[in-house]
């Protein structure tokens, strides 16, 4: 850095005839000018005290930091040294040389030669070819050349500034870089653990530490045995790391919401309480929390730094960072979680009170529904399409609430003129569900359950494959429930016999496809579970309900 | 054994001192242009062993830049690292065209430019000693 710069300002001093050198902060010379006037060459390459008068210059500089003007004994000529100073500090020194009047005359010129021990007729010619200076010239000359030393410091420093700032720089891009790649990683359809994995192995790798471990805890029950998920190197077992977490914790908190230690084995804090006993595994610890400002989900560590450094501030602010914004995507998991099951316990409330309305039917809709998605399961059906017969099969009654009270719970035979207003159920349901968008995909199983693939169903008489498959299973759930428990007609079929009549009617009422793998299944069995089916239980299998609700709405 | 020159071009001079410390740190000979025209200049003139270049650049563009290069035997077969903007994507028929080895999307990670260019090089040892 030094030496690039001297070429050029070096080369008109050395026409003016005067010589400079550059030292650096160790007192040894770096630099000579390409094209020094040559009888300074000569002198600095020939006369051993020639250089030991200028190194003792640079030395006396070096002792007492100042800038000299030493003449020697003769007047002949004159060096000075300048400290080329950044922040006080020398960084080299520029040596310049520079010959007087008194090295002019014959006389003078052999006393200089002997002195120096220089060969006087091969300097001669070199001597007429220097030009001397007055004593003022030189004053002014070493006032211009301090004026470089100190231009020479200031680019030092700017250039040492453009470096550090360029290190921070480069830090501060690397953050950014790794806030980008975990932030369009997130997605609500991937299980927590396994996004938290993912972002523990990208801060492994972007802050260079050895393992990053993060303890999980979605909801309050799960407080008492969390999830620990890994990256990297981590010499513990899932049991430590959560103790280790939990001292930590409870630490006094001075970085926001991180605690750094980087002496695991002596630290303690002002409560006394230590984590020696961890310093097996864990030489330096970054400890943060990961939690929003409503919902707490646990907290991450970050292990033993790299290469030996420890953890400063920085580490810690990005760790805080990253985690700060999976904190924020754990809460949207849990809101998420909370909106799906607040949804299906209002359809379940829903479709309770429209079965309510005729005790025989109570609890026929959830079954239904459920055996639905046994049938749908039984085919080989996606999760998300069973989810949709489930869904579809709970609200296939729904239209049941555009039908007088009068009808719906009379106990003895309907009239014709009262079938045919049952009848119009499915249709009612059916325009009820149409105003709704998310849940348009699910009007097929609500409108077609009572169809037959003979074509004498109701109400479109739709045959065979032409009736969607939504309303093929229902039929046959909704038909199965109705055998097998209690009407205001008659008493519940034992399950035998409802095996029978499904047999009989495959083909004719029921898609004998259908019919056949149901039959497969263990009826008796299945019945007696149906019969165990609650809300809550329910409920608690509403996961992807929502997911089967807006993938569905989309197609 | 000569230390390899890498050649990084962007019209973002924080950029080119991010890059400059980051390569200069890991040992390489670094050289650096403002614009895709001294770009040019300065590959022609020190045949760098990889070039890192911005696409968006004013004037010659980092694609035209290497498109340019490829016409000329000594400069045809230096890799090439392009930096871009998010939400631009380059084709892969155009990339391999121009020698353009990884597109890395900014901000980037400077580790990962780092790692990139040291592939490169191990790829291509004939390079070695420009």
């Amino acid at each position: 850095m030094l030496d690039t710069s001297f070429a050029a300002w070096s080369e008109p001093w050395s026409r003016l005839g005067v010589w400079v050198t550059l030292w650096d902060d160790k007192g040894e010379p770096v630099g000579m000018s390409d094209s020094p006037p040559a009888l300074f060459d000569v002198l600095w390459r020939c006369s051993r005290l020639w250089r030991h008068r200028i190194a003792e210059l640079v030395s006396q500089s070096l002792d007492d930091g100042k800038c000299l003007k030493v003449m020697d004994r003769d007047g002949a000529a004159l060096a000075m040294c300048v400290p080329i100073a950044c922040e006080g500090r020398p960084r080299g020194y520029i040596v310049a040389c520079g010959l007087t009047a008194a090295f002019s005359g014959q006389s003078n010129f052999a006393h200089f030669c002997s002195l120096y021990s220089v060969d006087r007729q091969t300097c001669e010619p070199m001597a007429e070819a220097v030009s001397t200076h007055e004593a003022t010239q030189l004053q002014i000359y070493s006032d211009i050349i301090r004026q470089q030393a100190s231009s020479l410091a200031d680019s030092i420093s700017a250039d040492q500034d453009i470096n550090s700032l360029s290190s921070h720089l480069a830090e501060a891009y690397e953050e950014l870089n790794l806030i980008y790649r975990v932030g369009s990683a997130m997605t609500v359809s991937r299980s927590p653990a396994d996004q938290l994995k993912d972002v523990c192995h990208e801060v492994l790798e972007t802050t260079g530490v050895e393992g990053v471990a993060a303890v999980l805890h979605m909801s309050a029950e799960d407080i008492g045995k969390p999830t620990v998920v890994k990256a990297g190197k981590i010499n513990a077992s899932d049991a430590d790391v959560i103790r280790l977490y939990d001292h930590l914790s409870r630490f006094d908190r001075n970085a926001g919401r991180c605690v750094v230690v980087n002496d695991v084995a002596n630290y303690s804090d002002s409560s006394n309480s230590d984590v020696g006993w961890a310093s097996q595994w864990c030489s330096q610890v970054v400890s943060c929390e990961l939690a929003t400002s409503k919902h707490s989900f646990g907290g991450v560590l970050a292990l033993n730094r790299c290469e030996g450094e420890e953890f400063g501030s920085q580490q810690a602010q990005l760790i805080n960072t990253v985690f700060e914004r999976s904190s924020a995507f754990l809460e949207n998991v849990l809101l998420y979680e909370n909106l799906e099951q607040l949804f299906m316990g209002m359809v379940h409330g829903l479709v309770s009170s429209i079965d309510a309305k005729d005790p025989y039917t109570c609890g026929h809709s959830q079954r239904v529904a459920w055996f639905g998605k046994q049938i749908a399961q039984a085919c080989g059906m996606s999760k998300t399409e069973s989810q949709a017969i489930y869904m579809s099969g709970l609200l296939h009654d729904i239209g049941k609430i555009g039908i007088s009270e009068n009808v719906l719970c009379k106990k003895g035979r309907l009239l014709e003129e009262e079938f045919a207003e049952m009848r119009r159920h499915p249709e009612i349901g059916a325009r009820i569900l149409n105003e709704i968008p998310q849940v348009n995909h699910l009007v097929p199983g609500v409108l077609h359950h009572h169809e037959r693939v003979d074509g004498r169903g109701y109400p479109h008489g739709l045959a065979g494959q032409d009736i969607p498959m939504m309303g093929r299973i229902l039929c046959l759930a909704d038909s199965f429930d109705a055998m097998t428990t209690n009407r205001t007609y008659r008493r519940a079929l034992p399950v035998e016999i409802a095996i029978g009549e499904i047999r009989r009617n495959a083909g004719t009422q029921f898609d004998p496809r259908l019919a056949e793998a149901f039959l497969k299944l263990d009826l008796v069995d299945l019945k007696q579970r149906s019969m165990n089916v609650t809300t809550a239980t329910l409920i608690e299998n509403s996961s992807h309900a929502m997911a089967a609700m807006t993938e569905g709405g989309q197609r | 054994m000569a230390e390899h020159t890498i050649l990084v071009a962007d019209d973002e001079t924080h950029i080119l001192h991010v890059l400059k410390i980051k390569l200069r740190n890991a040992g390489f000979n670094v050289i650096a242009a403002e614009n895709g025209r001294l770009a040019y200049d300065l590959a022609v003139a020190e045949h760098p062993d990889v070039i890192i270049t911005d696409y968006q650049m004013p004037g010659l563009s980092g694609v035209e830049l290497m498109t340019k290069l490829r016409c000329d035997a000594a400069t045809a077969d230096i890799p090439a690292v392009l930096l871009t903007a998010r939400g631009f994507s380059v084709a892969e028929r155009d990339m391999d065209a121009c020698g353009i080895k990884c597109v890395i999307d900014k901000p980037f990670s400077p580790r990962e430019v780092l790692a990139v260019v040291k592939e490169l090089l191990v790829a291509e040892p004939t390079l070695v000693g420009a």
